[in-house]
């Protein structure tokens, strides 16, 4: 597939799941809508019968934030020191939600039993390759931040400038942000990789899903800063609103909130298009190879029946021994143009997506173990290959 | 010998002639100061060793009644001579504003080295050149010395001494030095210190005040004519005090900058080959920036900022009386000596690609070229009164950057957050746990932390004076302040002004007004708020509205005995009041704005003196909001949240609050859930 297709086709996974969107919308609202009312009653009970804000809606001044902070800090930091426990319990809850994501992409319908059931059904592996992934984000941070103080240590007597200092810590950045866009991108194929093959093997999905992003490293990289373009876009026009609208009026407010609460519900709307065209991208690489497995397993099928023919006529004909292994010879070339027809053996050894032994007649039901509409669809190709 | 007798008299001669014209009544421009300490030098700059060597001719009068016995002097490289000095011992080994000596590198100690002083009679007086400590017993502090001088200075006669002297720059962590081939030369000669005589400051009798070099403060001179020819390498473009009169190219390579500077406090210098050159003027003022080419693109924030500023000292204070002044742009590796202060020559301070809604460029060009006028033409004496210098200097650069870039966001202005120059002076000061640590008025080295996280010098030096200038300001309106401040540059420009001086000078000018406008007397604001330590914290402690009943009971009328009821109709129907409480120890008069339910509103002044005070009003309507100072005048104020009341108050800020908070919550969640 291309990246082109991919896009367009989570473009269109994305707009075909508002529900699912709204689900992930929701549950980020809550859970801060929770903080948002203790932190409305600190300060409520904080500036109690003061007259101080009574003007802050029309003139923002940052004198009376530092004074509500400055007398009444402690209620407000007692707030922010709980959001951190909420902080993990969101990002449990978004590995949670992400099972069910993908499983309703897996199923093409969204629903809560299939929603709800492939989050809970998922949730453990999720949970391992996440871990995963948040480990190699630290360790990815540290290399990054290891290459500014290297660059800092190696350029500090040589250079007058803090230009340097500037492109530096500009060059770690980007340094990190490289090497994190494949950790994202790992983290979703891996995800999608567990819930395609049914495995619980976290380790394997981690190490299958960053040798996936390598071997099509351009597509998916380009695909996936792609995916970057219309959210950039869209907060920058988010931030022209903004600034236009302001919350200097009851009017303005009302309409900021829920401005500011179309955007999150957009933001997550970005996420599901993300991850919808690395299922595409994914379940589309998913079915070449199913292809190309069963191609390979047609033609050694031929090979050994071919090879079979010719032990029967040599043994018919009484060939000699060594004749015997000119046709042997014969049949590891057949395998071998078998293999260079599907264009990378190593692949099919390395990724193992689909094993050699895999059994499409296996299948259960409700398990996810294949992709259902890939199935359908490969069966169909099959076929009409005949 | 001889050739050395000659080329003294030769000196002696260009000298003499230079304070001749410096002081003749003929001379092209009129002299604006007493000219008492005037100095001819002769400097070559080494960039390889950073070492200035010079010969030095100094012509000091003596304006006293008294008879002189003796020169003080400053030695001020010698704070970077070793560990033991009083500066690096002050700065904790070397650490000031977040800059750290680099002790290790090469060349890292400075020093100034006097080889030797004659006087006319050509005798050789280095033998009686001392080092003493005036501020405390350090004696491995070389910052200070005293010469003893053959025959005493009489009174309005001169002494003219011959010196020669080598200083050697130090690394640049604190103010002076050299960075790779950028040098900041300051504080770098034997200069004078001021002879106080009987009344200048206070003083009972003749003194000299002569301080060692301290980790807070450095400046304190008397007005001098400078001659000083500078010889350097030819790449290298100079900037320093003054303006340049000639440039003469050698032939082995260097050059001699010769520059003059009438009626200033201090001379220095820069030079590096880096600096880009941008000149401009405003009215008659010419105006040089040297910068560092990665900060070529921010040229237009300092001379900006630098025109606006002089535009407004000119309007608000009394006009620049210097033809020149030069803003040096140092590199990063020389940002020790940024943000500092030298008459017509400034350091900024930025960083390549610097936000704009960063205004630290602009805020330092400023507040810098606002030491032209506290310290440099209003000679206050930093080391024993440092808010007349940090402090009132504050004050006006809160004002000018308010003024031009808007109260609320002339500091920081990101669209996520805005914050006012003067926001963050109170911020420093109201909202800082170590407030009461000293008052404003102490000498800059007595301040300790005891146990807070700072010793209080920059916040009572810089903060709190500018936060109590401001309130004085709101209370006398700006108009009077600005004829305070106008008044108070005619009447001390080319002097030494004392706190007392400017106390005096204040009461004279305004004690009416605040007399008549709070019923208080100004002198004891003026106090408090610079020789105490107490804070300012007023609340409203509640409302009452008590119904009222009518007179019951037998009350004599007219001769008779009448009965009366409480059925009758009452004249008011409530007593309204409103109870106030000082909290802290300063006192201050305060306005009081109290709101009925009818939407009467009714303006009273509390002089703030008692602890409690209650406001009674006969009203038929009820109180429904009381506001100490609703104007924001006293913004000296430590919690502003308890100086109102109100049975309904406006919560549409509130939500204000809490959907930003909201908003900003939820982005963060989903930004951390990206990592899983």
């Amino acid at each position: 597939m291309t990246i082109k297709h991919a896009y367009i086709n989570g473009f269109q996974l994305a707009v075909r799941s508002p529900r699912m969107i709204f689900t992930l919308y929701f549950t980020n609202f809550i859970l801060v809508a929770i903080f948002a009312l203790s932190f409305y009653s600190t300060i409520s009970s904080a500036i109690g019968n003061s007259m101080l804000f009574d003007s802050f809606m029309k003139e923002e001044n940052s004198l009376f934030l530092q004074d509500l902070l400055h007398n009444n800090g402690q209620g407000i930091l007692a707030i922010v020191g709980q959001l951190k426990w909420a902080l993990i319990a969101y990002w449990l809850l978004n590995v949670f939600l992400m099972g069910g994501i993908i499983r309703t992409f897996n199923k093409q319908k969204y629903g809560l039993t299939v929603f709800f059931g492939g989050a809970g059904y998922n949730f453990p592996r999720f949970l391992g390759l996440s871990v995963l992934i948040m480990l190699s984000h630290f360790v990815v941070f540290a290399l990054a931040a290891l290459f500014g103080f290297l660059g800092y240590t190696i350029f500090e007597e040589s250079f007058q400038t803090e230009r340097i200092y500037a492109f530096l810590i500009a060059a770690s950045i980007v340094f990190y942000f490289i090497l994190a866009i494949i950790l994202f991108l790992a983290s979703d194929f891996g995800k999608i990789y567990l819930l395609l093959n049914d495995s619980q093997n976290f380790f394997k999905a981690y190490f299958k899903a960053i040798a996936f992003v390598f071997k099509r490293f351009f597509k998916v990289y380009v695909l996936y800063l792609l995916l970057l373009v219309v959210p950039l876009v869209f907060f920058y026009l988010f931030t022209k609103i903004n600034g236009d609208i302001g919350m200097k009026t009851i009017v303005g407010l009302t309409m900021m909130f829920f401005i500011q609460q179309i955007f999150i519900y957009i933001r997550f709307g970005f996420r599901v298009w993300t991850l919808g065209s690395l299922f595409e991208y994914y379940a589309d690489e998913l079915l070449l190879m199913n292809k190309i497995a069963l191609e390979k397993e047609r033609l050694t099928e031929l090979a050994e029946r071919k090879s079979e023919l010719s032990t029967m006529i040599n043994v018919k004909k009484d060939i000699k021994p060594e004749e015997k292994h000119e046709n042997t010879g014969n049949s590891e070339n057949i395998n071998q143009k078998s293999v260079d027809l599907t264009v990378d053996d190593d692949e099919d050894d390395e990724i193992k997506v689909v094993p050699d032994d895999y059994d499409f007649d296996a299948i259960k039901p409700d398990a996810d173990i294949t992709p259902t509409h890939l199935n359908e669809f490969d069966k169909d190709d099959i076929d009409a290959k005949g | 010998m001889k050739k050395f007798c000659f080329s003294w008299l030769f000196i002696l001669l260009l000298s003499a002639i230079n304070v001749i014209v410096a002081q003749s009544p003929t001379s092209e421009k009129k002299a604006l100061s007493n000219r008492i300490a005037n100095y001819d030098m002769w400097v070559q700059l080494n960039p390889e060793t950073k070492i200035v060597n010079g010969d030095m001719v100094i012509n000091w009068k003596n304006t006293s009644p008294d008879t002189i016995k003796e020169l003080h002097f400053h030695l001020y490289m010698n704070a970077f001579k070793n560990s033991r000095s009083t500066f690096l011992q002050e700065t904790g080994g070397g650490m000031l504003r977040g800059l750290k000596m680099d002790k290790e590198k090469d060349n890292a100690w400075g020093y100034c080295n006097v080889q030797s002083i004659t006087d006319v009679q050509n005798n050789e007086l280095i033998k009686q050149f001392q080092y003493f400590q005036p501020d405390d017993t350090n004696s491995f502090d070389q910052t200070v010395a005293r010469l003893t001088l053959n025959n005493p200075v009489l009174p309005n006669d001169s002494v003219v001494l011959k010196l020669k002297f080598e200083t050697k720059m130090p690394v640049i962590f604190a103010r002076a030095g050299f960075a790779d081939n950028y040098f900041l030369v300051a504080q770098w000669f034997p200069k004078l210190g001021v002879y106080e005589h009987s009344g200048i400051r206070g003083a009972e009798k003749g003194r000299w005040n002569c301080h060692q070099y301290h980790g807070h403060s450095e400046f304190y001179a008397d007005f001098s004519v400078y001659n000083v020819d500078i010889t350097l390498p030819a790449d290298f473009v100079v900037g320093a005090t003054g303006v340049q009169t000639n440039e003469k190219s050698k032939t082995d390579g260097t050059k001699i900058l010769s520059f003059r500077a009438d009626d200033v406090v201090d001379f220095a210098w820069t030079a590096s080959q880096r600096f880009k050159i941008v000149n401009s003027e405003w009215n008659d003022v010419k105006i040089h920036l040297l910068l560092q080419p990665e900060h070529f693109s921010q040229a237009d924030r300092h001379l900006e900022a630098l025109k606006y500023a002089l535009e407004y000292f000119n309007q608000h204070v009394g006009p620049y009386p210097y033809p020149q002044i030069t803003v040096v742009d140092p590199p990063m590796k020389g940002f020790g000596s940024a943000g500092m202060e030298y008459p017509m020559f400034i350091t900024a301070g930025t960083l390549w690609n610097l936000p704009k809604g960063l205004r630290f460029p602009e805020n330092v060009t400023i507040h810098e070229f606002g030491h032209n006028y506290f310290m440099g033409i209003l000679a206050t004496n930093e080391f024993e009164e440092a808010w007349m210098d940090e402090g009132m200097n504050t004050y006006f650069e809160t004002r000018i950057m308010d003024d031009y870039y808007g109260k609320n966001n002339a500091w920081i202005d990101f669209p996520f957050y805005q914050e006012g120059d003067l926001t963050s002076k109170i911020k420093g000061y109201n909202f800082s746990d170590a407030n009461k640590v000293a008052p404003s008025y102490l000498y800059s080295w007595h301040y300790n932390s005891g146990g807070y996280r700072n010793d209080g010098y920059g916040m009572m030096s810089y903060n709190k004076p500018a936060v109590f200038l401001s309130t004085l300001e709101r209370m006398l309106g700006r108009e009077t302040m600005d004829n305070i401040w106008r008044k108070y540059y005619d009447e001390w420009k080319f002097k030494h002004p004392s706190t007392e001086d400017f106390i005096n000078l204040v009461v004279d000018n305004a004690a009416l007004k605040y007399q008549k406008n709070y019923n208080a007397d100004i002198r004891d604001f003026l106090k408090q708020s610079i020789y105490g330590t107490d804070i300012c914290d007023y609340t409203v402690s509640g409302i009452n509205n008590d119904n009222l009943t009518a007179d019951a009971g037998l009350f004599d009328k007219n001769g008779k005995i009448v009965k009366l009821t409480e059925t009758e109709k009452p004249a008011f129907k409530y007593l309204a009041s409103v109870s106030l409480q000082r909290l802290g120890e300063f006192v201050v008069p305060v306005e009081v704005k109290v709101t009925f339910a009818n939407g009467e509103e009714k303006i009273t002044l509390w002089d703030g003196k008692s602890r409690t005070h209650v406001i009674k009003f006969l009203s038929d309507s009820k109180i429904v909001s009381a506001y100490i100072d609703p104007s924001h005048k006293n913004v000296m104020d430590v919690n502003l949240l308890n100086n109102s009341y109100a049975f309904k108050t406006e919560k549409s800020g509130i939500y204000k609050l809490v959907i930003q908070f909201l908003f900003a919550m939820q982005n963060f969640f989903q930004f951390f859930s990206a990592f899983i």
